[in-house]
């Protein structure tokens, strides 16, 4: 084996060491520049960091004393931010000016920069059919989506398992084991994406048996999260009013 | 009673509104991740009133600007986690290894019920529920390397004087666990910018 190959070896063993912060004094920039030289251990770096992303939140979920809050907001009501401080006054405009340019006549210049903007809305064209044709492909060869949760709290023993057909634009949802909602409440779909913001999707009320599909006409693009609360029937509400004990990741 | 609902602005939009000077983006942003923060700072930690010392401090560097966050290189949630983590382990390193104590969460801290936006909280619990999974699935010898490193701040080396294994034994375990870890978030639909 070669002494580069003993160096690779050793600098991907190092990997895992280095996105968790665990190398000794010294070896950390040995191996930052081995990864960045290196593409295998650039894309363990990329795959390795991903999971001590997710570490954090395996802490115990513990609220922060009120006074901290008030603290912070204290002192950033005191203390601007710099980039807002600053009034950066409109940079002034340069004035250059450039030699006269010496070429072909005015009538043959427009003549080629016809042929140029005709060759790249060509080339543009060519591309954006090339990006049409790859998004279809996999659209057309994406399988279905396929996700289960359960329900916690008072909907403890219910299941819902969810479908989303991307290419056909559905999604298809499973419920069991629902317990009946409160009279004259419904249960309510709400679907979450990366703001936060809870959009109504259906009601339904489960048959006496805790079942209930639903088809929503629509797939799951942009949305992280689908979470079912119990609300006023028969129409539901347009924001949720409790916590969901049934929700889960569709992302 | 209904639950209050607040603004359900991006993290993109928070980090849009702190560049601005805008203190309520910095209100809604600790509501968002404030629980989160300490929660890590006291796991590294152990001491609530240092932990206070760091969040603080993180928050305030990002406001102020001096953080260097830059949203198109990754989530505001992972930048501000990391950077608690990393200052609470430099304050660790700071007092001495030797001064490294077990730690516990003191009884008096209130575990969280509704925050402020229940339905960042709601798939912030998901979350939670399902990374605890997957190390809970991870045989503990692994586990044990990986949180030594990352919540306890020690070196591969120390950890493999602690346990008293070879280090490339110690290396092995990180790697491993860390490549479960993401095939198992992977599996479960949960991808992390790093």
């Amino acid at each position: 084996m070669t002494p580069e190959h003993d160096d690779h070896d050793e600098m991907e063993n190092l990997v895992a060491a280095f996105v968790l912060g665990a190398c000794e004094p010294g070896e950390a920039e040995g191996a930052h520049s081995h990864i960045e030289a290196c593409a295998s251990c650039r894309e363990l770096t990329r795959r390795l960091s991903r999971s001590v992303a997710a570490l954090p939140l395996a802490t115990d979920d513990v609220r922060p004393p009120a006074r901290l809050r008030e603290s912070i907001m204290a002192a950033a009501s005191a203390s601007p931010p710099a980039t807002a401080r600053m009034a950066v006054p409109p940079r002034p405009r340069r004035v250059m000016s450039f030699p006269r340019r010496v070429g072909p006549p005015r009538s043959f210049r427009f003549r080629i920069s016809g042929y140029a903007v005709a060759v790249a809305l060509l080339a543009v064209s060519l591309l954006a059919l090339a990006g049409w044709n790859l998004s279809l492909y996999r659209t057309v060869n994406q399988p279905p989506a396929n996700y289960s949760f359960a329900g916690t709290g008072s909907m403890a023993g219910s299941q819902a398992r969810v479908t989303s057909f991307s290419r056909d634009g559905i999604t298809l949802l499973d419920f069991r084991g629902m317990p009946q909602p409160a009279e004259g409440k419904v249960y309510e779909v709400w679907l979450i994406g990366a703001n936060a913001r809870p959009v109504p999707a259906a009601v339904f009320t489960p048959s006496p048996g805790g079942g209930y599909q639903l088809v929503l006409t629509r797939d799951l693009g942009g949305v992280r999260t689908v979470a079912v609360t119990q609300e006023q029937g028969p129409d539901g509400t347009t924001q949720p009013t409790q916590r969901p004990q049934l929700a889960g990741h569709v992302a | 009673m209904p639950t209050k609902l607040t603004d359900g602005r991006s993290d993109q939009e928070l980090a849009s509104g702190l560049a601005a000077g805008d203190v309520n983006a910095l209100g809604l942003l600790y509501d968002r991740y404030g629980g989160l923060a300490y929660s890590v700072a006291l796991r590294v930690l152990g001491d609530p009133a240092r932990s206070e010392d760091v969040v603080q401090d993180c928050f305030l560097k990002l406001w102020n600007g001096a953080a260097g966050f830059d949203s198109g290189r990754g989530s505001l949630r992972t930048w501000l986690v990391t950077s608690v983590r990393n200052r609470s382990i430099d304050y660790l390193r700071g007092r001495g290894a030797h001064e490294r104590q077990e730690r516990e969460i003191p009884l008096n801290v209130e575990a969280t019920g509704g925050g402020a936006d229940p339905w960042h909280d709601v798939a912030l619990s998901i979350e939670r529920d399902i990374i605890r999974e997957a190390l809970d699935n991870l045989p503990a010898e692994q586990r044990q390397a990986v949180e030594l490193a990352y919540f306890g701040g020690y070196t591969h080396r120390e950890i493999a004087e602690m346990v008293r294994v070879p280090l490339s034994t110690v290396k092995g375990r990180m790697r491993l666990a860390l490549e479960k870890l993401h095939s198992y978030l992977q599996g479960r639909g949960l991808a992390y910018d790093a």
